[in-house]
């Protein structure tokens, strides 16, 4: 999953958990879910700090 | 044709062919402003005069060109036009057709500017609802500008520092002079052919004069900006000059580092937003779970009220009556048991011969035989008193019987 695709899921799954109907193993697994997710993306993040954006130069063959 | 008598028509088709067979006449640009402009509503052919301060031409531009121009012209404008010289037989004069016309210095050319500006914008090209949304964490993002510029230093250092999960693709085109519209038009071209997805697309040079940014006006680069399926940031001089590119644009933004700051999150803020998502979704679990934990309590309580419990609660009121009755019960029989023994135990004592015998009586055996009466026994016999504390042996030497007995 890119980085965009694991936010939007995360924006959806805290959307699922702001549902007052939802029950409450549905919680804990969204809840799990969004902490992973979470993870993810800071790792990601983290990983890219490292190392600037990459540059590259489009050119005729 | 010396001394030869002529008719009108021949002498004018004579002109013509003398103008046409001269190729310096055939390929000019002339240089003037136009005056007594007037366009044939039907057909579309264009028919003004062009001068200078001393002279005048007039000038024919058919349909077929006048469609392509960039720009109304109209009357007072200074313009450049390409074409060839001819003649009009009919009235005998000659003309310049034009082919190709281009406004001719600042003020003609702000001009055709600003007519290219309201047809664009009757045509619709840069209405809000066709500007596309910049996406929030763009993965490619494509920058179209010179290589050799500080615009692409700026927009990749504001770029790496704020979101360096982007990768960037550089398209090197030239931002002025001839090569700037094919350049920039190859880009756009390239953008779209070359397998990338973009999310969005920079579109930058640094300041210069207007000249310089005039490329950026150019109808055929907005008109491919406008077609571009892929969101459009543009930064073209300085924050005061505004082209076409810029209107056409998704998004404008005042520097190219400004571009490269409209394009890119801040990996800073999103660290903070991915904390802030962290707690949010404990507090909100953990809401729930407080909730809960307060209905189960609740209904724990009402459950209670109705339910097995409250009935068990009564079986051991019932019980624990029950029981107390029982002790009850049973200390009052043992308090009434230890009377009677007690009562007993008086009247055992009154029996005990130790009593009897404590107020002076004693005990009478012959021979392990309790004695009673006196025929028991004869003088002579050993008889055996027994006391509270040890027995006596007697002799029996004299026997006397009770008269009353």
């Amino acid at each position: 999953m890119t980085f965009e695709e694991k936010m939007k899921s995360l924006e959806l799954v805290i959307k699922e958990m702001e549902n007052p109907s939802i029950s409450l193993e549905d919680s804990l697994e969204k809840y799990t879910q969004a902490v992973k997710l979470i993870d993810q993306c800071q790792q990601q993040l983290d990983q890219a700090k490292q190392e600037a954006a990459k540059l590259y130069v489009v050119e005729d063959n | 044709m010396a001394n030869s008598i002529l008719s009108v028509s021949q002498l004018n088709l004579y002109v013509k062919s003398q103008i046409e067979s001269d190729a310096n006449l055939q390929s000019l640009f002339v240089k003037g402003e136009i005056f007594s402009f007037h366009k044939h509503f039907k057909s579309g052919h264009l028919y003004f005069s062009l001068k200078d301060e001393t002279a005048s031409i007039k000038v024919v531009m058919f349909a077929s060109s006048a469609t392509k121009l960039g720009f109304m012209p109209e009357d007072g404008m200074s313009v450049l036009v390409k074409g060839n010289l001819s003649v009009y037989e009919r009235d005998g004069v000659y003309q310049l057709y034009a082919k190709d016309m281009i406004p001719d210095g600042v003020g003609a050319r702000q001009i055709a500017l600003e007519q290219l500006k309201n047809k664009l914008t009757q045509e619709g090209l840069f209405d809000h609802a066709h500007k596309k949304t910049l996406p929030a964490y763009p993965q490619n993002i494509a920058i179209i500008t010179s290589k050799s510029g500080a615009a692409i230093k700026d927009v990749a250092s504001v770029a790496s520092r704020r979101y360096p999960l982007a990768k960037l693709y550089l398209f090197p085109v030239s931002v002025q002079g001839d090569l700037a519209k094919p350049s920039i038009l190859w880009a756009f071209d390239k953008m779209q052919s070359v397998d990338i997805p973009f999310d969005v697309c920079i579109l930058t040079r640094g300041g210069g004069s207007q000249e310089d940014l005039w490329v950026f006006n150019d109808e055929q680069i907005v008109r491919k900006i406008f077609q571009s399926n892929i969101p459009l940031v543009s930064a073209i001089g300085h924050e005061i000059d505004t082209t076409l590119c810029d209107f056409v644009a998704d998004m404008r933004a005042p520097t190219p580092s400004a571009a490269a700051e409209l394009v890119t999150p801040d990996i800073m803020e999103l660290e903070s937003s991915l904390l802030g998502s962290k707690n949010l979704v404990f507090r909100r679990l953990s809401a729930q779970m407080d909730k809960l934990a307060f209905q189960i309590k609740n209904s724990t309580h009402r459950a209670n009220a109705a339910g097995p419990q409250m009935k068990l609660e009564r079986c051991q009121n019932k019980l624990d009556g029950l029981k107390m009755t029982a002790d009850n019960l049973f200390t009052h029989s043992f308090v009434e048991f230890q009377s009677q023994l007690d009562k007993c135990a008086l009247r055992l004592d009154g029996a005990n011969p130790l009593t009897v015998m404590n107020k002076g009586f004693a005990k009478v055996t012959h021979q392990g035989t309790a004695v009673l009466k006196t025929e028991q026994i004869q003088v002579g016999d050993h008889l055996k008193i027994s006391l509270t504390d040890g027995q006596i042996d007697c002799l029996t030497t004299e026997i006397v019987k009770d008269i009353k007995r």
